[in-house]
C-alpha cells in the first residue's frame, strides 16, 4: 500500500488544476463526475470516501478505483481599466490539468469497512501572457494539493427506524505546491515577483458523514469536511528589481482550505434508476486574505509582508445527477447531471489569479463492466461560467470582463473483488 | 413506467432548457465603446501644451511615462487611446541632465542617467499629443516667427535650442519661415482640443531663480493668448484650456526648505525672522545672493530643488556654509521674496506670482468669451498645497484610498515640477470632471490607485 501511494503521489506531482468555484475541485471520482458530484447519498462506490465516508459502512469485499480528470479551462479578459484600450481582449494561456484520484476499501467485518482515498480537492492554475494588461495583478498562479484520507465506515445495528451508516476519516494535506507570479509596475523598468512554495509540513483535517435510509430506495446523506490550514514555504525571487528589493528571499503563506458540508437526497424511483440532489455548502469566508511573509524586511514593501485581500463569501452548489442501469445493454450504465455553482468571490475582489464566476455544469457518463469485477468509467463535464463584468475592483484587481468555460473529460476504472 | 418516462422527460427538458439559456448566451455583447461623450465629439482629440501635456517626468521625456501622460489617460477614457499618437522616446528618454532615477529606496537616493533615448514612432506624425517640453505660449501661433520657434527648433547652435520641437512636429512645418503648433493642430481637423500653454512663460524664470529666461509680460501674454484662442476657435473644435499653477505650489520651489527644516539642517528663528543654518557651534543666519548683494534668508525666500546638491556640498564641507555675506547661496538657486526690501518689483517670487495671477485672469476671460471650458489646475494645486501645509505635511490629495502629497515621489516626480503617473491621472480626472459638466458627458473617472507609480530605477 505504501508503495502504491508513493506511485500515485508521483503522478499527482504533475497535476495542477482550476475550476469549481473558489479553488475547490469536486471532480474526485469519474463515476461521481457523470452525476456531477451528486454522490453523497449514492454510496455505492468506493469513492464515497470523498463524498461521504459513511458509505463505506457495509461496503463488501475489496474495492479499488482510480481515474483521472482532465480540466481544460479557457478564459478571456476584456479590459475596462485605464491601463489599456477599453475592450482590449486577452486570452488566458491554454493549460490542461490532470487531476487523478485513487481509492481502496476493505471490508474488515460485516458492518465495518476501512478505506483510503487520495485525491486533489483544491487547486487552481491560471497563466496570462507576461505582457498583458493585468500583469500587475497576476501572470501565473497555481495551487496544487494532494490529500490522503484514511477513513472508516460502519453500518449501525438495525434499530427498526431504517438503515443508518456512519463514517469518518482523517484528511491529510500530504503534498502541495503554490506558484504566484506577477509584474511589479511600481518601478520602471518593470520587474517580476515570483514565489515558488511547497507545503511546509502535512496539514490535518477530518471528515465525517452519515447515511440514513428511512424507507427502501430513499437515502439521506450528510457529510462534513473540516478546514485544513496549510502553510506553504519557498523561494521568492525579484527579477529585474534592482532598487528596493533583495535579490531573493524566503517567503511563506498560509492558505486555509475551507470547510464544507453536503446535504444529499437519493431516490430510486424505479428499478435501475437512481436520482440524487445534493446541496453543497462551502465555508470560503475563511479565506479573507493571502498574506506572504518574507524572512526579511523589503524596503519597497515598507515591511516584510504583502497582504492580498480576498474576503471570500461562503458559497453553495446545487448538484443533480441520475444513473440508469437498465439501458438494455448488458453491463452498461448511463449517467447524467446538472449543477449550479455559486462563486464565493465578491465583485470587488475578483482578479485574474482566479477569474471566478457563477456557473452551470452539465455532465454525462458511462460505465461498462468488462468482467464481473472490472468496469471502466468515463465521464464528461462541460462548464459554462457566466460572463462576469467587474469594475471598482480592489487594489490588486483589474477592471474588465471575464468569460470562462471548461471541458473536463475523465476516465477511470473500478475493481470490485 | 409512464411515471418514469415523465420523470426522465422532465429532467431532459430542464437540462435542455438550461443548456439553451446558459450555453447559447451571446458572449460578445459587451460594448466597451459606449457613447458617453454627451455634447462633445471626441472623434479627433488633439492635445497642445508643454512638458505637462507631453508627459515629461523626472527631468526627461520617456516612453514609460508618456504612456501615462494626462492626455493619453484622457484619450483612454474617451475610448480613443489607439488613435491618440504621441511622439514616443525610448527609455531613459531625452532631458537635459538626464533622467532622475532611484538608486536607493531607504534612504531615498536619486541619480541622473546620462544615457539618452531615441524617438520611436516618428512615422506617426502629425501627433495627437502636441505637448512640446519647453514650449511657450508664442509657439502656438508664432506670428512672423516672433518667438523664434524656427531657430529654437532647428538651430543646434542656438543657446535656446530645444530638441523636442523636431520630435513632436513635422519636418514640413519646421521648414516654413514661421512654423507654429497651430498648423499641426488644424491639419488634424480636431473635434476636441486641450490647450495648456503659458507655464513656461513664467517657469523658466522661476527654475533659474530669476536668472534665466525672463517672464513674458502680462500684456504680451494676453495678446498671444487671444491670438491663440482665435486660432483654436477657427478649428471648430470644442476647446478646453488649463490655468497656470502658482509657482509656490510646486515642490521645486517649496520642498527643499521644508525638507531641510525637517532634517534639522536649517531652522526658522522667529525673533530675527530669518532662516538659520544649524551647526555644531550654534545657529547662524543664512545669506542668499540677490542681484549681486547678500541678504538674509527670510520666510519668502525659497532655496530651489536645484540647490539640493549645493546643500549636500555644504554639509560635506566642500562649499563654505552660507553664513557669511561672501559665501551666500548663489542667486540662481534661490527664488527670493520681498520681505527684505518691501519692494515687490525687487522680488522674484512676487513677480512670478503676479505674472501667474495675470495670466490666469487672461485665460479665464478669453475662455469665457470664446466659450472654452476651463480646467482650473491652479486652484486644484493650490487646494492640495493648502491641505499639505495645514496638516504639517501629512495630507495631500485624497483619492481612491490614496493620500498623494504634493511632494516628489507622490503627486510630483523627482524633478519637483512634473506630475507622476498618478499625478497625471489626477489631472486627467479633473479634466473629466470639467468635460462631464461642460458637455453633459459621462466619461468614467480613472481609479488613480490602479495607475502604477512607475518610478524610474537606476540599473
Amino acid at each position: 500500500m505504501r508503495r502504491l501511494i508513493a506511485t500515485i503521489c508521483l503522478i499527482f506531482l504533475c497535476s495542477g488544476s482550476a475550476l469549481a468555484s473558489g479553488f475547490s475541485i469536486y471532480e474526485a471520482s469519474v463515476r461521481a463526475n457523470g452525476m456531477l458530484g451528486a454522490f453523497s447519498a449514492y454510496a455505492d462506490h468506493v469513492s464515497t470516501i470523498y463524498y461521504n465516508p459513511a458509505g463505506l459502512g457495509g461496503m463488501d469485499g475489496l474495492r479499488v478505483s482510480g481515474g483521472a480528470t482532465i480540466i481544460a479551462p479557457r478564459s478571456t479578459f476584456r479590459n475596462l481599466s485605464s491601463l489599456a484600450p477599453r475592450g482590449q481582449k486577452t486570452s488566458m494561456e491554454k493549460q490542461n490539468f490532470l487531476v487523478p484520484n485513487f481509492y481502496g476499501s476493505y471490508q474488515v467485518t460485516d458492518k465495518l469497512t476501512a478505506g483510503i482515498g487520495v485525491y486533489a480537492p483544491f487547486g487552481l492554475g491560471t497563466k496570462w501572457p507576461s505582457d498583458w494588461v493585468g500583469r500587475g495583478s497576476a501572470i501565473e498562479t497555481s495551487i496544487e494539493t494532494i490529500f490522503v484520507s484514511p477513513s472508516v465506515g460502519y453500518q449501525l445495528p438495525d434499530f427498526g427506524i431504517g438503515k443508518i451508516k456512519i463514517g469518518a476519516g482523517v484528511r491529510i494535506a500530504a503534498h502541495g505546491e503554490v506558484k504566484l507570479q506577477r509584474a511589479v509596475a511600481s518601478f520602471s523598468p518593470e520587474g517580476t515577483f515570483t514565489l515558488n512554495g511547497e507545503l511546509e509540513k502535512p496539514a490535518y483535517g477530518y471528515h465525517a458523514g452519515i447515511l440514513y435510509e428511512p424507507v427502501k430506495d430513499v437515502t439521506l446523506g450528510f457529510t462534513y469536511r473540516s478546514e485544513v490550514t496549510t502553510t506553504f514555504e519557498g523561494d521568492a525571487t525579484f527579477e529585474n528589481l534592482n532598487v528596493g528589493f533583495p535579490s531573493e528571499a524566503k517567503g511563506s503563506a498560509e492558505i486555509t482550505m475551507p470547510s464544507s458540508y453536503v446535504i444529499a437526497l437519493n431516490v430510486k424511483p424505479i428499478d435501475g434508476l437512481s436520482t440524487e440532489l445534493d446541496y453543497v455548502w462551502w465555508g470560503w469566508s475563511s479565506y479573507d486574505e493571502l498574506a506572504i511573509n518574507f524572512d526579511q524586511s523589503i524596503p519597497a514593501l515598507g515591511g516584510s509582508t504583502i497582504v492580498n485581500e480576498r474576503n471570500y463569501n461562503n458559497s453553495w452548489q446545487l448538484r443533480f445527477g441520475a444513473e440508469y442501469t437498465k439501458i438494455g445493454v448488458e453491463g452498461l450504465t448511463l449517467r447524467g447531471g446538472i449543477a449550479y455553482d455559486e462563486n464565493p468571490i465578491k465583485d470587488r475582489y475578483v482578479d485574474p489569479t482566479l477569474p471566478d464566476s457563477d456557473r452551470w455544469l452539465f455532465s454525462g457518463g458511462v460505465s461498462y463492466n468488462l468482467t464481473d469485477y472490472l468496469a471502466i468509467d468515463a465521464a464528461y463535464i462541460f462548464i459554462r461560467a457566466n460572463q462576469r463584468k467587474v469594475t471598482n475592483t480592489h487594489e490588486g484587481g483589474i477592471d474588465g470582463v471575464y468569460t470562462t468555460y471548461a471541458n473536463l473529460p475523465s476516465l477511470g476504472f473500478t475493481l470490485n473483488l | 413506467m409512464s411515471y418514469f418516462k415523465k420523470y426522465i422527460k422532465g429532467i431532459l427538458s430542464l437540462a435542455f432548457l438550461l443548456a439553451l439559456v446558459t450555453g447559447c448566451k451571446d458572449y460578445n455583447d459587451l460594448d466597451p465603446a459606449a457613447n458617453n461623450s454627451g455634447d462633445a465629439d471626441f472623434s479627433s482629440y488633439v492635445a497642445v501644451g508643454n512638458s505637462l501635456t507631453a508627459g515629461l517626468q523626472n527631468g526627461a521625456l520617456y516612453e514609460s511615462a508618456q504612456k501615462y501622460s494626462f492626455p493619453k489617460l484622457l484619450a483612454r477614457q474617451m475610448n480613443k487611446s489607439e488613435s491618440f499618437e504621441q511622439p514616443l522616446i525610448s527609455n531613459p528618454g531625452i532631458g537635459s541632465g538626464g533622467r532622475i532615477e532611484l538608486s536607493n529606496l531607504d534612504p531615498l537616493v536619486t541619480t541622473r542617467n546620462s544615457n539618452q533615448g531615441n524617438p520611436i514612432n516618428q512615422e506617426d506624425k502629425p501627433f495627437s499629443n502636441l505637448g512640446v517640453p519647453g514650449a511657450v505660449l508664442v509657439d502656438y501661433m508664432n506670428p512672423n516667427n516672433a518667438g523664434n520657434l524656427k531657430e529654437r527648433a532647428t538651430d543646434q547652435s542656438n543657446p535656446a535650442f530645444n530638441p523636442f520641437y523636431k520630435v513632436a512636429m513635422e519636418q514640413a512645418e519646421l521648414a516654413k519661415s514661421a512654423p507654429n503648433l497651430h498648423n499641426q493642430v488644424a491639419k488634424q481637423n480636431p473635434t476636441f482640443i486641450t490647450f495648456w500653454l503659458g507655464n513656461n512663460d513664467v517657469l523658466g524664470y522661476v527654475t533659474s531663480g530669476g536668472e534665466g529666461q525672463s517672464i513674458t509680460p502680462a500684456a504680451n501674454f494676453s495678446q498671444l493668448y487671444q491670438a491663440s484662442a482665435q486660432g483654436l476657435a477657427a478649428t471648430g473644435a470644442d476647446v478646453m484650456v488649463y490655468t497656470i499653477p502658482d509657482v509656490t505650489n510646486i515642490p521645486f520651489v517649496f520642498y527643499l526648505r521644508t525638507q531641510l527644516e525637517q532634517q534639522g539642517a536649517i531652522t526658522f528663528n522667529s525673533s530675527s525672522q530669518t532662516y538659520q543654518l544649524v551647526t555644531e557651534n550654534g545657529n547662524f543666519d543664512i545669506y542668499i545672493e540677490v542681484d549681486g548683494n547678500a541678504e538674509k534668508m527670510r520666510q519668502d525666500d525659497f532655496p530651489l530643488l536645484s540647490a539640493q546638491s549645493y546643500f549636500a556640498r555644504v554639509q560635506n564641507g566642500q562649499v563654505p556654509p552660507p553664513i557669511q555675506p561672501q559665501s551666500a547661496i548663489p542667486d540662481e538657486l534661490v527664488l527670493d521674496g520681498n520681505l527684505a526690501t518691501q519692494d515687490a518689483s525687487d522680488s522674484e517670487l512676487e513677480q512670478a506670482a503676479a505674472a501667474v495671477a495675470q495670466y490666469n485672469g487672461t485665460i479665464s476671460s478669453v475662455a469665457s468669451s470664446n466659450n472654452f471650458t476651463v480646467v482650473d489646475i491652479n486652484k486644484v494645486f493650490k487646494d492640495i498645497f493648502t491641505t499639505f501645509q495645514s496638516s504639517q505635511g501629512q495630507n495631500g490629495y485624497q483619492t481612491d484610498g490614496l493620500n498623494l502629497r504634493p511632494v516628489p515621489g507622490e503627486l510630483f516626480s523627482f524633478d519637483g515640477v512634473h506630475p507622476t503617473n498618478r499625478g497625471a491621472a489626477v489631472i486627467a480626472n479633473k479634466s473629466i470632471d470639467a468635460i462631464n459638466s461642460a458637455y453633459n458627458a459621462n466619461l468614467d473617472k480613472i481609479n488613480v490607485a490602479k495607475i502604477p507609480e512607475g518610478f524610474p530605477v537606476a540599473n
